[in-house]
């Protein structure tokens, strides 16, 4: 048996939403806030997830200077890939497999390869069903 | 190349994986999901293991059936399918608990999928 409890600030956009799903689904609110819960905390305390932080601190230094070069990448060299380690461009190549074993090697903990071209953009894939373990 | 049906009816097929660089390989048992439009998604410690951080491309979004939005690291991944390797687009998010392979390579491939009589095929087109 679940217990009681007062949470203030909650979204009330949110709150209408998730009540509506609620009644589609035949589930109380309680259930659908316990399965959030539940879905937050197995991101949260995965064994890998300071791994990931780790990681993610890198993407994002790679990725500003990708973004602080990009006119001059577009100019120079278009249709090309960079490879970007430690916040550096490493290395500048036509064909792939190339500039993957160039940056293999040159690079210890993470390494951004973009191909060179317009528009750079983030791809949206459909998984399907949903893959992520919910901690039960 | 002949897959199998896990105790649950899902269809398996155990393909070996490199990174673009081949200094790393896995043999995995991956589900197949013509739901997931990408190449493959693998847990993230596989991820990890074959190195895949040293090649990552620009992040991904991952849209589930439910609406439901989720970060995907983005990288390539080589899978060898009937001794022939093929380039394909790998993803990994936290929390993924087995590997699939999607639509991006399925449709490179011819799939027989009787699961009455416990076959399951997948063969690289010519």
């Amino acid at each position: 048996m679940g217990k009681t409890v007062a949470i203030k600030n909650v979204d009330i956009e949110l709150y209408r939403k998730i009540k509506a799903i609620a009644a589609l689904e035949g589930k109380t609110i309680g259930e659908i806030v316990n399965d959030a819960l539940r879905t937050w905390l197995s991101l949260k305390v995965n064994k890998y997830f300071e791994e990931w932080l780790k990681l993610e601190e890198c993407y994002e230094i790679n990725y500003d200077c990708l973004k602080q070069n990009l006119s001059y990448l577009f100019e120079k060299h278009n249709g090309k890939y960079v490879a970007i380690c430690d916040g550096k461009i490493v290395s500048i190549k036509s064909e792939y497999y190339d500039i993957a074993k160039e940056t293999a090697q040159k690079c210890e903990r993470h390494a951004l390869i973009v191909k060179i071209e317009k528009p750079l953009r983030v791809r949206t894939v459909d998984l399907g069903f949903p893959v992520i373990s919910v901690g039960r | 190349m002949e897959g199998r049906f896990s105790q649950e009816g899902e269809p398996i097929i155990n393909l070996k994986v490199y990174n673009p660089f081949k200094s790393k390989s896995e043999t995995l048992s991956f589900l197949i999901d013509t739901g997931f439009a990408g190449g493959i998604l693998l847990p993230f410690e596989v991820y990890l293991k074959l190195g895949l951080q040293l090649c990552e491309e620009l992040k991904s979004k991952g849209r589930l059936a439910t609406g439901f939005e989720v970060e995907l690291r983005t990288s390539k991944a080589i899978l060898v399918i009937n001794g022939e390797e093929i380039l394909c687009t790998a993803y990994t998010t936290l929390g993924v608990m087995k590997p699939l392979i999607g639509r991006e390579l399925l449709k490179k491939t011819t799939l027989k999928y009787e699961p009455k009589n416990g076959k399951l095929e997948l063969d690289l087109d010519p």
